[in-house]
């Protein structure tokens, strides 16, 4: 099989290197780059790999108010160009989380934004009031789309009146900036989108995983073993610019984190221009724990070869075709 | 462009057993590594990719150590046609790229065997390549005995490599076609009342199937043996983050689900809930 050639671009040395500084509403990154959540676990797991001010930061793995064990196993299974995954929010509980992992990456300076999921709209509130206080944290993305867990997650992500709700009071319990995590399990994302900046969230995060299913035919049975899990890799990526576009287009003025699927400086950009003003990286981590500089590194050469000075000025640049009405 | 940059070279592939590129076939690989690793544990583990750089496959592929060349930085590996990695890896020429990271894991504890302990080890399929650099390693100051589990004659794994060490092998096979007719588990047992009266008693090291693993953990309980399983999870990322590779474990009554690419592989029997 031939190797697919990389279309690196050539690198001039007399091009500045590009800016890449970007805002998501008040919050500033180095560049848009985070460490999606679920992917680089409390930010501790990744430091023997790389420093994490390389990067722009990095989203916590969703934290609960109480210790969580999680979904039995098999957990995971690749699929075409992705995998499936059904951890269902393992997580060690806010307390633990405060205590024994936050401080390990605090000492850096790289964006730390801490993702919440719970099962109840109080215990998500109750979260938030407790990083409020928390100086390390700056900022807190509501996980409104876990596909893994019977309660809480998805179920607020699914019907916009749940989502403005559990938006309003997580609101009212903290000032730091405010990111809803939307599902793509929905039939028009925008109206989800629109309830949650209704509702008070500063920025969106689009899009968590896809519900699927991988199945064992000789065995008849699902491989995982809740049946269902969530896509996400290379496979989603398409997926995941049109939500982006679409939200992009219907909110023009709400900053937002695209996610899905992202590999390479290309992807990154692609996302900005769909209207992204940063992005999240999760699956591309397990395939090489150090894929988020490299993915940095890669965007500022994409940016010189094609001599633009600012990575901002890429977001929302995508102007859509005209479409003629069907004949 | 992509994130994935290959870092190792594949020297040579050679099918052990199966029909070559059909499911269930065993390859032994060697693989050349840049910024080779100055030692590897047994136990420990790569996570090994032949996607010529694309995405399919995705994910890397753990596969434990067989032997390891420090000198020259060539590692040794010995898979089975499964999947779509497999498939890959099994398929990429001498000569070609592949990505490959570690080594990970914590690998059997070499410090752990007293002074004329015996080791048993207990392995099965794709589980006996780790042990095999363990026996390298702990057969030089101790008697080991390898108790090995195949469906066949055909598939069973470096014996020869073992007898070379000075390792004392008993054989199973499902069908009988060699050795002991039945499981694994079932030809230790017959040993196992003998091996327990020696003093001090001798660990088990075990590294197979699942259930091999299970059966085999149950017997050195009863018979009163320290045992350590290297168990085999299907692991996505090796660092910790994805938790999808995870065991439960149960430590003081607390039942916890703990990853296996970082606490593990090898874990103590008695702490696995099987």
């Amino acid at each position: 099989m031939k190797r697919r050639q990389s279309a690196k671009p050539a690198k001039s040395p007399k091009a500045p290197a590009p800016d890449l500084s970007v805002k998501v509403g008040k919050l500033s990154l180095r560049n848009p780059i985070l460490g999606a959540s679920g992917c680089v676990g409390y930010g501790e797991e990744l430091l023997e790999f790389f420093n994490p001010e390389k990067i722009g930061g990095i989203v916590a793995k969703s934290i609960s108010l109480k210790p969580r064990l999680g979904n039995p196993t098999p957990r995971i299974v690749e699929t075409a160009s992705g995998m499936l995954n059904s951890i269902g929010i393992q997580s060690v509980g806010v307390e633990s989380f405060l205590k024994d992992h936050v401080p390990h990456i605090a000492k850096y300076d790289t964006a730390f934004v801490a993702s919440i999921f719970d099962e109840r709209e109080d215990d998500y509130c109750e979260l938030a009031r407790i990083l409020d206080k928390e100086e390390a944290i700056d900022g807190i993305e509501v996980n409104l789309s876990c596909p893994n867990v019977e309660r809480g997650g998805i179920t607020f992500g699914v019907e916009p009146a749940l989502a403005a709700s559990l938006i309003e009071k997580v609101r009212k319990a903290t000032s730091k900036p405010l990111w809803a995590k939307l599902s793509p399990n929905v039939t028009d994302v925008r109206v989800i989108a629109r309830a949650c900046v209704d509702a008070g969230a500063d920025a969106l995060s689009l899009i968590n995983t896809i519900t699927s299913m991988a199945i064992d035919w000789r065995a008849r049975r699902p491989i995982l073993a809740r049946n269902t899990g969530g896509l996400s890799g290379p496979a989603i990526k398409p997926v995941a610019l049109r939500m982006v576009s679409q939200v992009h287009e219907a909110l023009p003025e709400v900053p937002l984190v695209g996610i899905g699927g992202i590999a390479s400086g290309e992807d990154v950009c692609e996302f900005l221009v769909a209207g992204a003003s940063a992005v999240q990286v999760g699956t591309a981590n397990y395939a090489n724990p150090r894929a988020l500089p490299v993915l940095v590194e890669e965007l500022s050469d994409c940016l010189r070869a094609e001599k633009i000075a600012r990575a901002a000025d890429l977001t929302g640049t995508l102007r859509l075709n005209s479409v003629p009405s069907a004949h | 462009m992509s994130v994935f940059r290959p870092n190792a070279v594949l020297q040579r592939t050679r099918l052990l057993s199966g029909e070559a590129g059909v499911r269930g076939a065993l390859y032994r690989s060697e693989i050349r590594l840049e910024n080779a690793p100055r030692q590897v544990a047994p136990g420990q583990f790569f996570m090994v990719r032949a996607s010529g750089g694309g995405s399919d496959p995705l994910l890397p592929r753990a596969l434990s150590a067989l032997d390891y060349d420090p000198r020259r930085g060539v590692l040794h590996v010995c898979y089975r046609l499964y999947g779509a990695g497999t498939a890959a890896l099994a398929a990429r020429k001498p000569g070609e790229r592949l990505e490959v990271h570690g080594p990970y894991g914590n690998g059997f504890d070499l410090s752990e065997p007293q002074k004329k302990q015996t080791i048993v080890l207990v392995g099965g399929g794709v589980g006996v390549p780790p042990l095999y650099l363990l026996a390298k390693e702990l057969s030089k100051k101790h008697e080991v005995l390898l108790f090995q589990g195949a469906k066949a004659a055909a598939e069973l794994l470096l014996v020869p490599d073992f007898r070379r060490l000075g390792v004392k092998v008993h054989v199973a096979t499902d069908d009988g076609s060699k050795g002991f007719s039945g499981r694994v588990g079932e030809l230790l047992g017959e040993h196992l009342s003998k091996l327990a009266a020696l003093r001090p008693a001798p660990i088990i090291y075990v590294c197979g199937p699942h259930p091999m693993m299970k059966d085999v953990a149950a017997r050195s309980k009863a018979a009163g043996l320290v045992c350590r399983v290297s168990l085999e999870e299907k692991m996505a990322c090796a660092t910790g983050i994805c938790l999808g590779c995870v065991v439960l474990t149960e430590k003081a009554g607390a039942k916890k689900y703990v990853p296996s690419c970082t606490q593990g592989p090898v874990f103590d029997a008695c702490e696995v809930v099987w």
